[in-house]
């Protein structure tokens, strides 16, 4: 099955999007998982290697979802310390990507983009910067995103994620999903352009992988992303 | 209010809760106008999608035979009761033959865990490594006293189920739309799962060649494979077979000692 991935690689840059780390784990890092990755990112020779923070595995039992973790002291230091460990085996700079989130914990005492950007310092990774995830959270958690993009160090994002989300009914207060199943919203193509003037033109991935529509939909959302961008480096020129 | 779990105890309550009936104490999450037990509950119809997904991706010819709302049944406990050991969503699934052997609802279905031992065949069949396949002349080439010692690697690919189930003829009646006669309860067969190229490959074997190929699996010698295949049917035509294994670029390696 490789040799899709192989084809792909001899005639383009690829970035190597991972979800199975748990980079997050309060009890281990997964050395066999990141055994297996080397050995990918060996053949592939990607541009990006990336990773989400959060976790989805605790002792033997893995949940294989992006799970949210308390933004504490104690999830911050195990998780430098697991980036850096990866980035080592790896021997090259790991990506993380801030994930949405559906709950958060009484016991957290950092704001969630001052967790991302101390990790990315402390750890001394990348960051991919998913835009959708951060107004998906602001929704869900009551914060404001502009604040988050501020938040965030500039010269640590490599590459940008979008997306659509799915609102859930009926719950009695408002919920975003992260479905990567719609076009992007208008609210989160208005925070592009403020992440775009902060941080400057870097690669962006739209991610849509369920309902996935007519080839044509899928082109006008990257075109669009396109301009943005285009008129990101008119704007810095 | 009890104390701040540490980050392994809420991550242990946080899968008893996603994975059973368990909760997570509620004052541990953050409510913002939502019951903290229906935050969870979004985790939990989270985890389940993705599991059950993966198990209709690996089986859908289980799916077919007993129908979604069985299937999902079936997906839940399984998940619950076994669970995923990897993080690596492809290898979920590896002993839902055997649950569903133990799975008292199945018991009239007595073909069903053997249908889906060949799903998960296709499945590692699809996802094994490739490698080089052996040049034959390094066969023709080998001296006759060689020969008799020899010991042959199939391709990491190559899988054989066998059953007492008529299994080949239950996968073909569900891949097709008319409504074919079928009787489950014909005798067994054995089929032969390999990757032709890129592309998933499978069709029934005869005993001769389930014997022979079992063993060449199973690590014996050329000599003891062939003994097998013999007694199992005298008329075995051993040089089409082992033409068909090289030609087919299923012979991947060779030994004589």
């Amino acid at each position: 099955m490789l040799h899709v991935l192989d084809d792909v690689r001899r005639d383009y840059p690829v970035s190597l999007h991972g979800v199975g780390l748990s980079l997050g784990s309060g009890d281990q890092l997964h050395i066999a998982h990141l055994a297996h990755l080397k050995q990918l990112v060996e053949r592939i020779q990607p541009a990006l290697v990336s990773e989400h923070l959060c976790w989805g595995a605790i002792g033997p039992r893995h949940l294989n979802d992006l799970l949210p973790l308390p933004y504490t002291e104690e999830a911050l230091n195990l998780t430098v310390e697991h980036v850096r460990r990866a980035q080592e085996l790896l021997d090259r700079e790991l990506l993380m990507e801030n994930v949405s989130t559906y709950l958060s914990y009484t016991h957290s005492t950092i704001p969630e983009w001052q967790f991302v950007a101390e990790l990315t310092r402390r750890a001394g990774c990348g960051l991919l910067l998913d835009v959708n995830n951060i107004y998906v959270n602001s929704v869900n958690h009551g914060f404001d995103p502009h604040a988050y993009i501020r938040a965030i160090p500039p010269a640590a994002v490599r590459e940008i994620h979008l997306a659509g989300f799915t609102a859930k009914e009926g719950l009695g207060a408002p919920l975003l999903i992260d479905t990567h199943s719609r076009p992007v919203s208008n609210e989160v193509w208005a925070l592009y352009r403020e992440a775009l003037v902060h941080i400057g033109p870097v690669p962006t991935l739209i991610e849509w992988d369920q309902d996935i529509p007519e080839l044509e939909v899928l082109q006008a959302e990257a075109a669009r992303a396109q301009e943005f961008m285009h008129a990101c480096r008119t704007l810095a020129a | 209010m009890r104390a701040a779990p540490s980050l392994p105890e809420l991550q242990q309550r946080f899968a008893d809760a996603l994975l059973g009936a368990d909760t997570v104490p509620g004052d541990w999450i953050a409510g913002h106008d939502l019951d903290p037990q229906a935050r969870i509950q979004i985790y939990r119809n989270l985890v389940f999608n993705n599991h059950a997904a993966a198990l209709r991706t690996a089986y859908p010819v289980v799916l077919k035979l007993v129908g979604e709302d069985f299937f999902d049944a079936a997906a839940a406990r399984y998940l619950r009761d076994r669970g995923s050991a990897s993080g690596n969503l492809q290898d979920y699934g590896a002993d839902f033959p055997d649950f569903l052997a133990h799975m008292p609802e199945a018991a009239g279905l007595t073909y069903l865990p053997d249908v889906a031992r060949v799903e998960w065949a296709r499945q590692e069949c699809y996802l094994a490594a490739d490698t080089a396949p052996l040049d034959p002349a390094v066969l023709t080439d080998m001296p006759e006293d060689d020969l008799t010692k020899l010991k042959l690697t199939l391709h990491p690919s190559v899988r054989l189920v066998v059953s007492d189930h008529p299994i080949w003829d239950i996968w073909i009646f569900c891949q097709q739309t008319a409504a074919e006669h079928l009787n489950p309860a014909s005798e067994g067969q054995t089929v032969l799962i390999w990757r032709d190229g890129h592309q998933l490959a499978m069709q029934p074997a005869t005993n001769a060649q389930r014997e022979f190929i079992a063993a060449l699996l199973a690590g014996e010698a050329h000599a003891a494979a062939q003994a097998g295949a013999f007694s199992a049917a005298p008329d075995f035509d051993l040089a089409a077979c082992l033409h068909w294994l090289l030609q087919t670029g299923l012979i991947t390696g060779c030994s004589s000692h």
